[in-house]
Formats: C-alpha cells, sequence, structure tokens
C-alpha cells in the first residue's frame, strides 16, 4: 500500500504549486500555470472517486445486452450509444426515463470530478 | 475549429514579427494606397486565435487617400496550423459581403493572394476599438452601461447579416444551402462521433432528440456560426466590430440565435440569456427593427439543444487532437473536461434532468 495515496500528493503538490510558486510565476505564463493545477485539482478528484460504474448504471436500462459485472464502461457507453441511435428510446414512458436518469447520473459523476461546483449547482441527480 | 472559451495561444510570450515582413510590407502598401508613401511604425501579434494570426500595425502614410497615421489589423494563417476553416481570401470575401450589407465589422481594406509579400495570403482591415473579452463584458456595467441596448444593437446586427440570401455571386465558396439545414447539420455530427474512439450517449441523445423534434426548414439565409459573446468587440457600451467570420455559411438563422443565448455562452451571467449581456427580448426588438421576425420559447430551446450538441462535440474533437498526438496541449486536453457540463446542459434542456 502507498501512503500518501495519489490524491493526497497531488493535493500537496498542487498547493505548493499555488501558495509557494505561483506568486514568482512572471505574468505571461500565470495562465498556463493555473491550467496546471486546474489539471491536477481534476486528476486528484479523479483518483478519489468511488462512483457507480458506467457499465452498472446502464446495465439497468439495458439488462439483456449490458452485464454489471462483465461489460467494460466503453462497451457499455457504445451499446447505449447504438441503441438510442436506432431508436429504442425514441417512445415516452418508463424505458425512456430509466436512460435519462441512467445519462444524469453518468454526467453528475463526471461533474463532481471535472466541475464540482457545477454538480453541486445542479441540484444532485436530477 | 477554433473556439474555445479559453483563447487558444491568449498568454503566451507575444512573438516578434517574421523577419522582412516590415519592408515588404510596407512596399505593398506603398503600392495599394494610391498615391502615397508607407512606413510601418509599430507592428504587434493580437491575442488569441491558434489557427489565425491578427497583427496590429501603425502605418504613416505620406500623400495619397490615407496620409496619416492608420492603425490596421493583418489577418493571416497561422504558419503552425494546418488549414481547418475558410481560406483568408474567402473570409475576407464573407467580410466585404456582410460589411456591404450594414453588419457591424471592421472596415475590409485590401486581400493579399501573392505570396511573395509575406508567403502566406492575408487581408488587411481596419483596427476597432474595445474589448471582447467575455468575462468583463458579462459583468462590467462600466464597459456596458446599457445593456439593452447592446442586445437590440446585436439583434439588428445578426437580422443584417440574415437578409443575406443564396445565391450569391461572390459567395459561391460556400457550400450550397442544403434543403434541410438542421438534418445535414445532425447526419454530420453522427459522423463526427463515429469518428471518435469512444462512444458519448449523452451527445447521441442530444442527437436524438434534435432529430425527432426537428423543425420544418425554412428558407436559408447567410449565418455568422460563432456569433457569440467573445467574438464582439464593445467600445463605449455599444458594438465596435463583429470578428471571426470564418465559419459563415448558409444556414437557419435561429441557429446563431441559439449559439449566442446558449448557456455555455453566458460567462456565468446565467441570468442574462442573451450572451450573458441582457434580455433575448431586447435582442429580438432589435432584430425586428431590421427584420420582423419572432422565435418562440420552443425553437430557442431547439437551437440552443443543437448549439451545446455542437460545442459538446467540438470540445471532444480538441480533447482528442491532443490524445492523438496531433497537437500536444494542456488546454486543449482540459477542453475534454468540459464536456460533461455541456451534457449536463443538453439533459436539462431536454427533460430537466
Amino acid at each position: 500500500m502507498n501512503r500518501p495515496d495519489a490524491p493526497e500528493l497531488l493535493a500537496a503538490a498542487r498547493e505548493t504549486l499555488m501558495n509557494d510558486v505561483f506568486p514568482s510565476i512572471p505574468e505571461h505564463l500565470r495562465y498556463e500555470v493555473r491550467m496546471i493545477a486546474s489539471a491536477m485539482g481534476i486528476a486528484a478528484r479523479e483518483a478519489a472517486a468511488q462512483s457507480q460504474t458506467e457499465a452498472a448504471l446502464f446495465s439497468g436500462v439495458l439488462p439483456e445486452s449490458i452485464a454489471d459485472s462483465t461489460s467494460s464502461s466503453d462497451d457499455a457507453r457504445r451499446t447505449i450509444a447504438k441503441a438510442i441511435r436506432a431508436g429504442v428510446f425514441d417512445t415516452p414512458g418508463a424505458q425512456q426515463e430509466r436512460l435519462q436518469v441512467a445519462l444524469a447520473k453518468t454526467v453528475y459523476n463526471a461533474l463532481m470530478i471535472s466541475n464540482p461546483k457545477a454538480a453541486q449547482s445542479s441540484g444532485g441527480q436530477r | 475549429m477554433n473556439i474555445s472559451q479559453n483563447s487558444l495561444a491568449s498568454q503566451q510570450d507575444i512573438p516578434e514579427a517574421p523577419q522582412g515582413w516590415q519592408q515588404s510590407l510596407e512596399r505593398y502598401f506603398s503600392n495599394v494606397v494610391l498615391n502615397g508613401k508607407a512606413t510601418i511604425t509599430d507592428m504587434k501579434r493580437l491575442s488569441g486565435g491558434a489557427i489565425q494570426e491578427n497583427w496590429l500595425l501603425s502605418v504613416l502614410v505620406q500623400g495619397g487617400d490615407s496620409a496619416g497615421e492608420n492603425s490596421w489589423v493583418l489577418r493571416t494563417d497561422s504558419s503552425s496550423v494546418v488549414q481547418v476553416s475558410m481560406s483568408r481570401g474567402h473570409e475576407y470575401a464573407v467580410l466585404k459581403a456582410v460589411y456591404e450589407a450594414g453588419v457591424q465589422v471592421p472596415a475590409p481594406l485590401w486581400l493579399c493572394s501573392d505570396l511573395d509579400v509575406i508567403g502566406r495570403e492575408f487581408f488587411v482591415m481596419q483596427a476597432v476599438d474595445g474589448t471582447a473579452t467575455g468575462h468583463r463584458l458579462v459583468k462590467d456595467d462600466s464597459l456596458v452601461p446599457d445593456r439593452s441596448a447592446l442586445c437590440r444593437e446585436l439583434g439588428r446586427n445578426l437580422a443584417k447579416l440574415h437578409t443575406i440570401r443564396p445565391p450569391r455571386e461572390s459567395l459561391a465558396f460556400l457550400p450550397a444551402p442544403g434543403a434541410d439545414p438542421a438534418r445535414s447539420i445532425i447526419e454530420q455530427y453522427l459522423d463526427f462521433l463515429d469518428e471518435l474512439p469512444q462512444a458519448f450517449p449523452v451527445i447521441e441523445w442530444g442527437l436524438r432528440w434534435l432529430h425527432t423534434n426537428k423543425p420544418n426548414p425554412i428558407e436559408p439565409c447567410l449565418i455568422h456560426r460563432d456569433f457569440r459573446t467573445g467574438n464582439f468587440m464593445v467600445d463605449q457600451g455599444s458594438i465596435s466590430g463583429i470578428l471571426d467570420w470564418e465559419f459563415t455559411a448558409w444556414g437557419d438563422w435561429r441557429e446563431d440565435i441559439g449559439w449566442l443565448t446558449a448557456k455555455c455562452w453566458r460567462f456565468g451571467n446565467n441570468a442574462n440569456v442573451a450572451g450573458g449581456i441582457g434580455d433575448v427580448s431586447d435582442l429580438m426588438a432589435g432584430y425586428s427593427d431590421i427584420c420582423p421576425r419572432e422565435i418562440s420559447p420552443e425553437e430557442l430551446r431547439y437551437w440552443q439543444i443543437m448549439a451545446h450538441v455542437r460545442w459538446a462535440i467540438i470540445a471532444v474533437q480538441q480533447a482528442e487532437r491532443h490524445l492523438s498526438g496531433q497537437q500536444h496541449s494542456l488546454e486543449l486536453a482540459l477542453t475534454g473536461r468540459l464536456v460533461p457540463e455541456l451534457e449536463h446542459n443538453i439533459l436539462t434542456l431536454i427533460g430537466d434532468y
């Protein structure tokens, strides 16, 4: 077991960058340093995240083609995307509702990593 | 496509003008200004734009029609980037067409396709004062003392642009307008998605919704396709010039309204639906001064969803440019992380999710 773990290391590195290094960075490179800090924050949150996998979320929408335990998230996304394009969810109803709830959850999970402020203003999962 | 919330290359070191430009440009200007002799007294690269370079030139002309101190902007392709949008010659033709239609743009002056001058095609336009910085324009009331007046002005400019109808001989290089612009766009975006190594179910759902809710096509007109806060200069509270005409195409006028009013271009000032600047009602009041038209809440919603889908696809493509090794860039990589917010906007607009 590696201690401190990845999120802790990234958080400490980010803090040093912004508190100790940033003030001496010349004006024309500050934008770059802010981008670096932002990337480190995203990576730290992603390393700490323990959200439900997309395969698990999408298996509830198309249980016959996506298995919770065996499908990769990439495969699950491809299967869902294909079904959307084929018109499987065109009719309003329970199936469409399940799709939209699952999509909203994947977006919420991604936002919690990439832009937690926007996730909070989205009012949770709905 | 160079559509980014962050201006690419904005904060980099501003490079010096390439060697030899000054002399050859002075010769060129002395030729085109009729009976004058031109001397370049200053030359600096303007921020923004990784695909195009904009150079602000101070040119002293002795004699002739342009005698005196002139402030001109030279626009040319960046030396490092491959052609992804229209050529400078085509953009110049667009600029002339919209200038003649009364749209507030920097006056186009000359196009030079002779590669002997600076090695690339370029055009020259009048420099305009003011700022285009989105996050300042949406918040700083000293820059925009009368928000409703600025919105009406934006509306009038859009309406004047939209009065240009096909066919136009000077714009014959633009792809001919399709019978159903929304449908062509949706098909094009599905093709873009198919070129990516991963699937994007939310974007796919957005496109499906756009497909099943597609409005009937209406008469096409010239549209800007990147008409948004950040792409118009504001000086003393009013428009001094609308910029970046490289994505102009024949299309549905409502696409421009959807793009300008989409949440992703309000720079955080969400209450001001028209680009973070002000109200849609003022925008459309100005529009109707020139061309009496309305946009219903349903139409607005449709074209705002289209806007977010488009931006999400561009963001994915930009991240892909980094991932594929085509252009290694932290900024492009981070652009990929804008996608969830755009997807969230798509779901919210479709069904309040």
